[in-house]
């Protein structure tokens, strides 16, 4: 009986329409729904996997020692790496030649994972749509200077 | 055969098989570290325990030997718990940087203790301090990581025969390392030790940290260094060659490898390499394409076809080429330019040995395998220093010899081989052939010989004896410094055998009379039995590693494809018809009538490929000046050499590792090459090269790939076999005795008294031809030649280690560097072949060999001073 | 350990030496079965077995010099350094530990103004220390070249030193 007076008099309709006035009315900050991207920017959560970087230690040199683990582990293959040994030591490993093609990137973080070092990090920049692919096709120079930015090391 | 239960499972397995390798036959995998099916059983590691009834305590699998109604358990809680503990006692030292090791994602400690260990350690004391020496050439020993399986120190031992690792100190102090714990290794650099490591102690310098093993692309391929035909595998990454990797048991190497085949590899992607074709303009090399250098080739090929008529084009192709490669050479110069006048490397001494064996075996094909050299039980080894120009059927020969075969050695030094020889004979240079005909003397007087053979070959064996007679043993011990005793006795062991191998190397073929020598080892094997029968072989030592397949596949004037007779029309007939156009019947040229032919103005213009005679040849020879006077030279090769200088056009033509085809070893196996990477810049494979000539000279000859090649060559080989007239050892014993006994003269070779030493030039453990030069791992452990030179004779000449000395000849004067060194008999100089600088090559002439015509420039006489350097 | 330079003269058996070796080679069955009285009678003669000595007995036994080199560092009789005129040898193991090894060890390297493994500037002594001698009923113990001192006290040491200069 009152499911058949609900549906004659459209009382779902006008509860719902309510409730839209309610919001529309609601007054900027106190409870906000709309956030006016890109003016505004909604605050990450610790752990958002976005743009990946490259770190130094705390004296300025690379973490990576090219162990080519987060290579191995990516599964949709977008890193690229080539280890070689230090001209003046031969015992010192690195990544002569380190590229991740963000084109490719799933963002997944298994290769942060992967990383016995923590060379590899992720930040929350995830803005990352560019006019030419090229660009966002990331060398070792430009990881790492994101992660100069991202992640500072101490400078003593 | 046995049976056993293994994890309730019965398996059949044969007497004394080692538990490990019954279990795996039946599919049950036990965890090891120290055993490897290569060597002894050890149980060092005791990773590899299982529970066998009615013994106590666990057993180690690897060493315990399967009996009748054994119950082996390999699953349990009990041997988990002792596989952990055992894996934590190994990790108690092991630093755990496996992310910086060379050796993860390969390594079988990091898999065993993924599988089966805790990845916890307990162990908190210090941590010893361990050698890490990186300061051998090729070799790193990176001890923290050694888990002391010695792998290493017994397959040096077992295995390579060098004994030059060992375990020094004690307990938990052990560790690896050359005599006295030395950084460098100074040894035969096979790098076995560092195939078989199971971690990361020791690595190889030229691969580390290039690159893990699941980023490479690996290739199965042939080695293309010397006649031996190892089998290996390339790993590439983009193009670059990063190493060479084995297979236990695999090809006639059975996983071994000698240094060149394991560090000289990098040749390949060697900056040096031509990438593109370069043609002459003014007296420039100028980079061309394709296109216009083949046209240019063709253009004036034909104009000298037309002047002069194809005999005035000769063309001469290297043995470190394919089958494929040379077959269709000498197709395109026999009918796309139509004249004979082809050879190739086999010319320098290889060809004695083979048209000596041809002229006894007859058209069918000449086997002989390693297999037989291993399995022998009496090695005549002549003249030839086996362990370092063939190392692989050096390794069968040591092999043979400590399971106990004889080995007899004879040569003009004192070599390493000789170390497991039971007779080990130092002849005078340029006695060669008064040693064997004293071995033919004491098998026919002695009455050593085959009775069997003796009724069917009596004629044959009289006549020798004829000959013979005639020598003394007085004589022969004047000459070669052999005693009568030695010779017999050598002679008896031989004819005795009833798988006897008679291996001969350079000082053989690559000397006067090569061919004559060749032949009468050949008498040896007949008359005492050893040539027909299973297990019996006669081995020529081939120094290129497809000489064999330049004179099969017909690159010699006087062979046609399957070692058909080109002056027999019926022969000639035979591949006319596959071929479908005449082979042209004039008499071809060999290397010196050609060479000879330029500068008598009938050889115009001269197709070289991946020979480098201006190079090679002494710089006052006549032959040297030949390729000055040439109208037109055209250079294909991997490298810029002294040649290619020279030359009008030079092509760049692939290496092994980046075209398809097949190599023929000395044992005349034929093995598949694969493409490893694309080809390095412009470079084509040689056939591809060929075929595009072809093209442009009016006579296509189009194949789709290199297997298409094959299957005609098969068909041509096999068209020629089926008309082989099988053995031709009936009609070689009825060689009149005229003809016998030229087969058996001898010339002596007497030092001018103002030239008192002989230099001899061959090569070295440590390269292979010229081609190892543009390889990092082998200039890395020998960057520079050394006279070797006997200690007596330097005392007297004042020459200490170090010095310097001066060769002088008439052809000139050389400084070269000297080492000395006990091997070397008196009167007697050593010099490695494969070094362009100093150009000891200069002071040696060129002799011609009266019947095969092959050509040896190998040694001089010379005289020899301290050089005293001017301040 | 890094010496590799070896001068190969200089080093010879004597007469003697040789004799004996010679006379038991007739009781082993191999060369290199030989090789433990071999090193034994080069130490005797040539002091210590330095590359020399140990490349001169790989020749005369014709075993490859890697294995005796191999086999010379893991006895701890044989003595690959060149040593002072007396080895002082302290057991430190269980039983002389308890009984005041260290404490030995202390008074020694005090009186002889040298660290474990160190030989004296006038090449008198050299102090090392060894595991188990089997001597433990005695403890603490050392042994001097071929001799033990057993029930060790600092005015004991003093005597045997004295006794041995």
């Amino acid at each position: 009986m009152i499911k058949f007076f609900k549906t004659i008099l459209f009382i779902d309709i006008i509860m719902g329409l309510l409730l839209t006035l309610k919001h529309f009315f609601m007054f900027k900050g106190k409870r906000e729904i709309t956030i006016e991207y890109p003016d505004e920017k909604k605050p990450l959560p610790d752990g958002y996997r976005g743009l990946l970087c490259l770190r130094r230690k705390d004296d300025g040199s690379e973490r990576c020692v090219g162990c080519t683990l987060c290579e191995a582990y990516c599964p949709s293959k977008c890193i690229t790496v080539v280890s070689a040994g230090a001209e003046n030591d031969p015992m010192k490993r690195y990544a002569k030649f380190y590229q991740i093609d963000i084109t490719k990137c799933v963002f997944c973080g298994y290769c942060v994972d992967a990383c016995p070092v923590e060379a590899l990090a992720m930040t929350k920049r995830y803005e990352l749509s560019q006019y030419e692919k090229e660009t966002i096709v990331m060398a070792k120079d430009k990881l790492l200077e994101i992660g100069d930015v991202d992640y500072p090391w101490r400078k003593d | 055969m046995v049976k056993l239960t293994i994890n309730n499972k019965i398996v059949e397995a044969p007497d004394g098989m080692l538990l490990t390798e019954a279990a795996k036959m039946a599919g049950i995998e036990i965890p090891t570290l120290c055993y490897h099916p290569e060597l002894q059983p050890y149980g060092g590691c005791r990773l590899c325990l299982v529970r066998i009834e009615k013994m106590p305590k666990l057993q180690t699998a690897c060493t315990t030997r399967v009996c009748d109604n054994m119950v082996v358990t390999t699953e349990s809680p009990e041997i988990a718990k002792a596989r952990k503990g055992m894996l934590e006692f190994v990790l108690t030292y092991h630093p755990l940087d496996c992310p910086i090791c060379d050796k993860g994602g390969e390594c079988e400690l990091q898999n065993l203790v993924f599988k089966f260990g805790s990845g916890f350690r307990r162990y908190a004391e210090d941590i010893e301090e361990y050698t890490i020496d990186t300061n051998d050439p090729l070799i790193d020993r990176e001890l923290d990581r050694c888990v002391r399986c010695l792998r290493c120190v017994r397959v040096c031992d077992e295995v390579q025969g060098v004994t030059n690792l060992t375990a020094y100190n004690r307990g938990s102090h052990t560790e690896i390392g050359p005599f006295m714990g030395g950084s460098i290794f100074d040894c035969e650099y096979c790098g076995s030790c560092v195939a078989i490591c199971p971690v990361g102690a020791l690595t190889s310098k030229l691969f580390k940290y290039k690159a893990r093993p699941w980023q490479t692309k690996r290739t199965d391929t042939i080695c293309t260094y010397c006649g031996c035909g190892c089998q290996f595998a390339l790993e590439t990454r983009d193009g670059d060659v990063l190493r060479v990797v084995t297979d236990y048991e695999k090809g006639v190497n059975e996983g071994s490898l000698c240094t060149r085949g394991r560090f000289g590899y990098s040749f390949v992607n060697n900056k040096k390499r031509l990438t593109a074709p370069l043609i002459k303009t003014n007296t420039k090399l100028e980079p061309t394409s394709w296109d216009e250098a083949t046209d240019i080739i063709a253009d004036r090929f034909k104009k000298i076809i037309e002047n002069n008529g194809p005999d005035a084009i000769a063309g001469i192709i290297t043995g470190h080429c394919t089958n494929e490669d040379i077959y269709l050479f000498q197709k395109f110069m026999r009918l796309a330019i139509g004249t004979n006048n082809i050879d190739s490397a086999a010319r320098f001494g290889y060809v004695n040995a083979m048209s000596a064996i041809k002229q006894v075996i007859g058209s069918k094909r000449f086997e002989a395998s390693l297999d037989d050299v291993a399995n022998a039980d009496v090695i005549l080894s002549i003249s030839t220093n086996i362990t370092e120009v063939n190392p692989i059927a050096g390794l069968k020969v040591r092999r043979a010899a400590k399971r106990g075969a004889v080995l007899i050695v004879a040569d003009v030094q004192d070599t390493d081989i000789a170390k497991f020889a039971s007779q080990n004979l130092i002849i005078k240079s340029g006695s060669e052939r008064w040693f064997i005909h004293g071995l033919v003397k004491a098998v026919i007087e002695k009455g050593f010989y085959d009775k069997k053979i003796y009724k069917d070959y009596k004629k044959f064996i009289d006549n020798l004896e004829n000959i013979v007679k005639g020598l003394s043993f007085k004589e022969i011990e004047e000459k070669t410094g052999i005693s009568e005793k030695d010779i017999i006795e050598a002679a008896k062991a031989y004819s005795k055998a009833k798988k006897g191998v008679i291996i001969f190397g350079q000082g053989i073929t690559h000397q006067q009379d090569g061919y004559k020598s060749s032949l009468n080892l050949l008498d040896l094997c007949i008359i005492t039995g050893n040539i027909d029968s299973k297990g019996t072989a006669i081995l020529p030592l081939c120094d290129e590693n497809n000489e064999y397949g330049a004179l099969e596949m017909g690159a010699a004037p006087e062979f046609l494809s399957g070692f058909l007779n080109a002056g027999a029309a019926k022969d000639r007939e035979i591949i006319s018809k596959i071929w479908d156009k005449k082979i042209p019947a004039k008499k071809g040229l060999t290397m010196p009538e050609i060479f000879n032919g330029i500068l008598k103005g009938k050889i115009k213009a001269l197709y070289i490929i991946g020979e480098n005679p201006a190079g090679t040849f002494p710089q006052k020879s006549e032959f040297y000046e030949a390729l000055q006077k040439l109208d037109f030279l055209v250079c294909q090769d991997l490298f810029p050499t002294a040649t290619c200088e020279l030359a009008d056009v030079v092509l760049p033509a692939s290496s092994f590792a980046e075209k398809d085809g097949t190599f023929t070893n000395m044992e005349g196996r034929a093995q598949k090459i694969e493409a490893a990477i694309n080809p390095v810049g412009d470079s084509r494979p040689d056939w591809q090269i060929f075929s595009a000539l072809s093209e442009k000279m009016g006579y296509p000859m189009d194949y789709d790939n290199a297997d298409a090649i094959l299957k005609e060559i098969a068909q041509v080989i096999e068209g020629c076999n089926s008309k082989g007239e099988g053995s031709a050892i009936e009609n070689y014993v009825k060689t009149s005795v005229k003809e016998l006994r030229a087969i058996y003269e001898r010339k002596e070779e007497k030092a001018p008294a103002k030239f008192p030493f002989k230099l001899m030039l061959g090569p070295v453990l440590f390269h292979s031809g010229k081609l190892s030069g543009y390889s990092e791992g082998p200039v890395r452990i020998l960057p520079e030649g050394r006279l070797k030179i006997n200690p007596n004779d330097a005392d007297r000449l004042g020459i200490i280690e170090g010095d310097k000395a001066l060769l002088k000849n008439a052809n000139g004067e050389v400084k070269v560097k000297v080492e000395i060194t006990d091997r070397m008999p008196e009167g007697l100089l050593f010099y490695p072949e494969h070094f362009m600088y100093p150009a000891v090559r200069n002071l040696c002439k060129i002799d011609i060999d009266k019947d095969t015509k092959a050509n040896y420039f190998k040694s001089a006489f010379v005289a020899v001073e301290r050089h005293v350097p001017e301040h | 350990m890094e010496d590799t330079n070896i001068e190969k003269k200089g080093y010879a058996f004597s007469k003697e030496g040789m004799n004996i070796l010679k006379e038991m080679m007739k009781d082993y069955p191999s060369s290199d079965a030989l090789l433990l009285p071999a090193l034994y009678i080069a130490q005797e003669e040539f002091g210590h077995l330095d590359s020399g000595a140990l490349q001169y007995v790989a020749d005369v036994l014709k075993v490859p010099r890697s294995k005796v080199f191999g086999v010379a560092t893991y006895y701890t009789m044989y003595k690959t350094k060149p040593t002072g005129k007396h080895l002082v040898q302290v057991c430190t193991n269980l039983s002389c530990s308890l009984l005041g090894a260290d404490h030995i060890l202390k008074y020694l390297e005090n009186k002889l103004g040298i660290k474990v493994g160190e030989t004296t500037h006038d090449k008198k002594f050299t102090l090392i220390t060894v595991e188990c001698l089997g001597s433990c009923g005695t403890a603490p113990m050392m042994q001097v070249n071929d001799t033990y001192y057993e029930n060790l006290t600092e005015e004991g040491i003093d005597r045997i030193l004295e006794g041995l200069k």
